[in-house]
């Protein structure tokens, strides 16, 4: 889903740099120190799971994990989606550099969003709870950010509804994994650490 | 006890990193377009497809000449391909510049030199060709029969080996077609090399920011 170079306007691209830009820095003082190690892990993670190819139909898709991420990072995720998608961009010609404010927006808004939403139900104690939020949340992230790729699209200017449709559609399947992927990634977290949850850990200011 | 915990999260964490490389060592390929042309006879062939092999139906092909200004504008078919001929080129001695664009805003490139398509030309020559030949052994009809056979002779020579070099071409276009092909997707493969690199740039941010952060203080 990374938009390449040349296909947006200057107005969409200008808007979307400067809203990432405002988010980055909001993300940037929000970390603390010691959750730097885990910002870098998800960037990771992000970085990797482009190459992850689902074929569906006429088009084909990867896996994002913008849910995952905001639900660990919160704000945090808009840094880390940054620098991924930058070296994305850098290393494997992925989406642009003049992109890159606008694809970071499509990735990392969802994730804070998705976060808000539900992130009190996903730090409940009832399994059936925080698996279905789980789940929704992996899968709305996608969505949002399928819906935001349209808008960015539409905003150039070209008539892509039949395209709108066509992006919700292709992103299905991805919905359903990355919810499952979000599932799973939660139900470890909560065994083993659960306290990320509590309190969003990247934004903690007491340790 | 708390540095544990944090320390059995990261190893899951990589964990599930490493295993995405593992499933992706062969060529990982993944999200982007391609396109590529190549001349076949008279025309020159573009095929569009996606990282995987997935040929990109139903997209929009502009071909660019040497200034930028858009020459000639087209759509693939069911199998990705888009032809033009060359004959509908304004000129035949620039590169063209040719562009896809896909569904969901996705651009690819290709530049194609002026040089491989010239070898073409020819074709409109060797009926040059045909015309002046029958006029000469016209004109040698009037001379002795072995003087016709040494008239003509250079002629039809010259003639073969035009014929042998086209065919030539053509076999030569033909075998590296699929050369070209390859070649174009292995240049543009993802490669395991790359995804570790670009882990570790990663890595060497959170190294520095965290740096910078223990001096500050």
């Amino acid at each position: 889903m990374h938009i390449s170079e040349g296909v947006l306007s200057a107005p969409v691209l200008i808007t979307g740099a400067v809203m990432t830009t405002i988010c980055v820095i909001i993300g940037l003082k929000k970390t603390n120190e010691k959750s730097i190690p885990l910002v870098a892990i998800l960037s990771s993670a992000f970085f990797v799971a482009s190459l992850i190819h689902v074929p569906i139909g006429p088009s084909s898709t990867h896996l994002i994990l913008n849910g995952i991420c905001g639900l660990l990072l919160g704000w945090a995720a808009f840094p880390a989606i940054l620098v991924a998608l930058f070296f994305q961009a850098i290393i494997f010609q992925f989406g642009g550099l003049t992109t890159l404010g606008v694809n970071t927006y499509i990735m990392a808004f969802p994730s804070i969003l998705c976060y808000y939403l539900f992130i009190f139900f996903v730090k409940s104690e009832k399994k059936w709870v925080w698996v279905t939020a789980a789940f929704f949340c992996g899968a709305l992230s996608i969505l949002m950010s399928g819906i935001l790729v349209a808008l960015a699209l539409i905003s150039t200017g070209e008539i892509f509804t039949q395209a709108s449709k066509m992006v919700i559609i292709i992103h299905l399947p991805i919905m359903i994994i990355e919810g499952i992927i979000t599932g799973f990634c939660i139900a470890f977290i909560k065994k083993v650490k659960p306290e990320i949850l509590e309190v969003l850990y990247a934004t903690r200011k007491d340790h | 006890m708390r540095h544990e915990k944090i320390i059995k999260v990261i190893c899951l964490l990589s964990a599930f990193i490493m295993v995405d490389i593992i499933f992706n060592v062969s060529p990982a390929f993944a999200h982007k377009v391609n396109i590529f042309a190549y001349v076949e006879g008279a025309k020159i062939m573009t095929e569009s497809y996606f990282n995987d092999g997935a040929p990109c139906k139903d997209s929009i092909i502009q071909v660019f000449d040497q200034e930028g200004k858009e020459i000639l504008k087209g759509q693939t078919d069911i199998k990705g391909i888009f032809s033009f001929d060359i004959a509908s080129l304004p000129q035949k001695d620039m590169d063209l510049t040719i562009v896809l664009t896909a569904s969901l805003g996705h651009k690819a490139k290709y530049t194609l030199k002026a040089t491989e398509f010239d070898a073409m030309i020819p074709q409109k020559d060797s009926s040059d060709y045909n015309t002046t030949k029958t006029i000469d052994v016209k004109k040698a009809d009037d001379n002795i029969r072995h003087a016709d056979v040494k008239a003509s002779t250079p002629l039809e020579t010259e003639q073969v080996q035009k014929v042998i070099e086209e065919s030539v071409e053509n076999a030569v276009e033909k075998s590296t077609k699929s050369l070209k092909r390859a070649f174009v997707q292995m240049e543009k493969r993802v490669r395991f090399s790359d995804i570790i690199g670009g882990i570790g740039y990663i890595f060497g941010i959170m190294g520095l920011i965290l740096f910078f952060k223990r001096r500050n203080k």
